[in-house]
């Protein structure tokens, strides 16, 4: 389906969590809160709450948040308590935060904005309902008004050995590593600049996720700098992809990219559950998961609106990548129907430093604008991780 | 832009369509029972749907190989019933395939039905369970094999997705899918939900020790609890007015902002959707002939709403009901089996299968007492308006309201 929203629509206030996790206590000032709260939570509350920082509550039009699969760690724990205690006095706890919906209500609980709210759980695609449903909220909403549009998914040690023993995130005969991680940001029919004026002094004052002075220099160094071109990049550890792709090796944290030539017919038709059987001996024996401090060169830091009077970054519509015309030289152009060239940022380039996963795409979206990565002209970022994916234009 | 119901489809304790469930509503007696499909230790009576997965199949022309969880087994029943229902009342048989049609569907439980058997095996022998069951894990994994079987029959999905707002998933289902056909997005927008029992949730509202271990009692002063129940309720949204049951003139979503699970004793959040679906509606509170709740049967349940009510109609509370005793609770899907038979209440003017039951003794705080039906309502003034909500963990609150189809030569009647 390809949306068009009606009014101009910008983007601001991104907060995101791929790396390292952040100092909690700083966003989310409530101990027993926090103590109460599983991981995934924290990471997808913390980033509501950071991309609302100095929105005053009335002005949140509402609250929509995306998952893949929610908080398997809850789930699995509450799950496996009825088995373990043979249905007798379970802890409540991790079944109320196996609610898809809890990080959505705890970002309204704890700045009581009693607005819209909802969540979408459809593997990759809740990232597009949320936008649809965040554009037409806002064509009803009142002048100045904000939607907060989230998006989270964890990895567990229990949810890759499955994952694996499913065949997921397997391609040709590579592996994707898996990834985790939370982002939220701001929709707004208002140009952003004066949101983004408190926000940016509330981000000063508490310096989250890093020195003040290291912004320029450590989130924009590395691999990252690099991976603006469409191939794949680190090809240094390339050679070893096929080892890990066959073998059993035990490699902790496969990170090994696909190979350069399975991009071109990649990911269309890979229908990774059918090969469940096939895969079924090799089930814990590897792992392909990468936990969150494994990962460098990149940071939880946020970045709210526009800064130092770079243009404003507006969300010009989506589409599935089944919508997309084949073949076609400006193919995305001619989707979106503007008469311009549209610069492709492709998730599957970001794989190595993020992992593949569910929400991949916000988080992704949410960095590089965090980054200051997004060229100006118009910009479609494409999950082409996930089948189906989705495809998202920005112009800026 | 008016948006009408087109097409009505449900399966609970109560049916396995809406003519049955109807017939068993008008009896007044409850169909709640101990589990009897799955194992458990816990004995409170339930809702359980009386089709097994393998009979689903069998109506559903689906392989009884085909993994599928049970939960999608009941949405698609309900869903076919729905659009054989929206074919025969619009007569658009080959229309389907014409249509852009969105699938938007509210499940909590997903394929969970299926994830505990593998992880039962899986955990003695990490080796074992079949990997298959864990396909259909995730809300979204079960809607889009629900998409998949409707593509199969002809139907021209454009969107799919899934909410998972907990108890009043398919309430914004529904309320996405009058704002998707009011922006042009779709033709014909399939809402709803559907929800199985399982274990997980069933030990999961044990654990917070708010199931009854007798038949729910909704509004009443005894009320101890709720019962879990399973089943599925969609109904065809169209911009389309041929052949339609009624139409969706209100929606309201609002956040409670209170607490992670509990309602406010005052119902903050109920009373905000109520008011903001009145407020879509263009309706005085005056105008509601009939109020659906949420009526859960806990106590913190059913005093918010009470309260909520109270405050929203300003003391004159129009006759209401819970479901709850017929259809058990059914999570996600509960407010698209309620929305269901509330637009069935407004075509037939009847509210005879709309009656609580369980009831004997008033909330002392409120002195509320349920409509307890088991009359025929088509002798007194013509339902115009009902409101039903539904409300949810994380304080989600969804209110929508229903109202009949205008009658140019009725209306001037009046």
């Amino acid at each position: 389906m390809l949306f068009i929203p009606h009014k101009h629509l910008y983007i601001s206030g991104t907060s995101y969590v791929s790396a390292d996790e952040p100092d909690y206590k700083e966003v989310i000032t409530d101990a027993n809160s926090r103590r109460r709260m599983g991981r995934l939570l924290k990471m997808a509350v913390w980033c509501g709450l950071k991309s609302l920082d100095g929105v005053p509550s009335e002005m949140v039009a509402g609250i929509i948040t995306s998952t893949g699969a929610g908080f398997m760690k809850d789930t699995i724990s509450f799950g496996s308590s009825i088995f373990d205690r043979e249905e007798t006095l379970l802890n409540p706890s991790p079944f109320m935060q196996s609610t898809f919906n809890t990080a959505s209500g705890y970002i309204a609980l704890i700045r009581k904005i009693h607005a819209y709210n909802t969540t979408y759980v459809q593997q990759a695609d809740g990232f597009a309902a949320s936008l649809v449903d965040a554009a037409m909220l806002l064509d009803d909403a009142g002048e100045g008004n904000v939607a907060l549009v989230g998006a989270f998914d964890e990895v567990t040690p229990e949810v890759d050995a499955i994952r694996q023993r499913l065949g997921l995130y397997r391609v040709g005969d590579g592996f994707l590593p898996l990834g985790e991680g939370a982002a939220a940001f701001l929709l707004s029919a208002a140009m952003p600049t004066d949101v983004s004026e408190s926000c940016r002094a509330t981000e000063s004052s508490t310096g989250l996720g890093g020195d003040d002075g290291s912004e320029s220099d450590s989130w924009q160094s590395g691999d990252e700098a690099g991976s603006e071109s469409a191939s794949w990049p680190c090809d240094e550890s390339g050679s070893e992809s096929a080892s890990e792709q066959d073998g059993d090796a035990n490699s902790e944290c496969s990170t090994g990219p696909l190979r350069e030539s399975e991009s071109a017919s990649w990911p269309c038709d890979e229908s990774g559950s059918e090969s469940a059987s096939e895969h079924g001996g090799e089930f814990g024996s590897k792992s392909s998961f990468c936990p969150l401090h494994e990962y460098g060169g990149t940071s939880s830091r946020s970045l709210n609106g526009t800064k130092d009077g770079n243009a404003a970054l507006r969300f010009c519509g989506l589409a599935n990548l089944s919508d997309l015309p084949k073949c076609a030289e400006n193919s995305l152009a001619e989707l979106f129907g503007i008469n311009a060239g549209v610069n492709v940022i492709s998730c599957a380039d970001h794989v190595e430093s993020l992992g593949a996963f569910r929400s991949l795409l916000p988080v992704l979206l949410c960095k590089l604008i965090s980054e200051q990565q997004i060229p100006d002209g118009y910009t479609a970022i494409m999950d082409d991780v996930n089948e189906d994916g989705v495809i998202v234009l920005l112009h800026k | 832009m008016e948006v009408y119901v087109s097409g009505l489809g449900a399966i609970c304790a109560a049916g396995t369509n809406v003519a049955e469930c109807l017939e068993s509503m008008r009896s007044g007696r409850s169909m709640l029972a101990p589990v009897r499909r799955f194992q458990t230790a816990l004995g409170f009576p339930v809702g359980e749907v009386c089709l097994s997965d393998d009979e689903l199949k069998e109506a559903l022309d689906i392989d009884r190989q085909e993994v599928a969880s049970r939960t999608a087994l009941l949405g698609l029943k309900a869903v076919d019933e729905a659009l054989t229902d929206f074919v025969s009342r619009s007569g658009k048989a080959d229309g389907l395939k014409e249509l852009r049609c969105a699938f938007l569907s509210g499940t909590s439980v997903g394929g969970m039905d299926l994830s505990e058997v593998f992880w039962q095996e899986h955990r003695d022998d990490l080796t074992g369970g079949d990997a298959k069951c864990l396909s259909m894990h995730t809300p979204g994994d079960v809607t889009s094999m629900m998409a998949h079987y409707l593509e199969s029959r002809g139907v021209n999905i454009v969107f799919s997705t899934t909410i998972s707002t907990a108890c009043s998933a398919a309430g914004n289902a529904i309320m996405l899918g009058s704002k998707m056909l009011r922006e042009g997005l779709c033709d014909v927008a399939i809402v709803g939900g559907t929800d199985s029992l399982c274990r997980f949730t069933m030990n999961g509202f044990n654990s917070l020790r708010i199931l009854d271990p007798e038949i729910c009692r909704p509004f009443d002063e005894s009320r101890a609890g709720l019962n879990l129940g399973e089943g599925a309720g969609y109904l065809v949204l169209t911009a389309d007015s041929e052949g339609a049951v009624c139409r969706l003139t209100g929606w309201g979503n609002a956040n409670e902002a209170y607490h992670q699970t509990a309602s406010s004793p005052e119902g903050i959040g109920p009373g905000l959707s109520m008011s903001a679906a009145l407020e879509q509606a263009g309706l005085d509170p005056s105008d509601i002939g009939f109020v659906n709740t949420h009526g859960t049967g806990t106590q913190v349940n059913d005093l918010a709403e009470s309260n909520a009510m109270l405050r929203v109609f300003d003391g004159a509370v129009p006759p209401f009901s819970s479901l709850k005793a017929y259809t058990g609770h059914t999570l996600a899907a509960s407010e698209g089996i309620e929305a269901v038979l509330v637009c069935k209440s407004l075509e037939l003017n009847d509210l005879s299968f709309m009656g609580s039951c369980g009831f004997s003794s008033p909330i002392p705080e409120t002195g509320l007492v349920p409509f307890r039906g088991s009359c025929s309502y088509a002798s007194k003034p013509r339902l115009r308006n009902v409101l039903s909500s539904a409300f949810g963990f994380s304080g989600n609150c969804v209110s929508l309201v229903f109202s009949d189809i205008i009658d140019t030569q009725s209306s001037k009647a009046l």
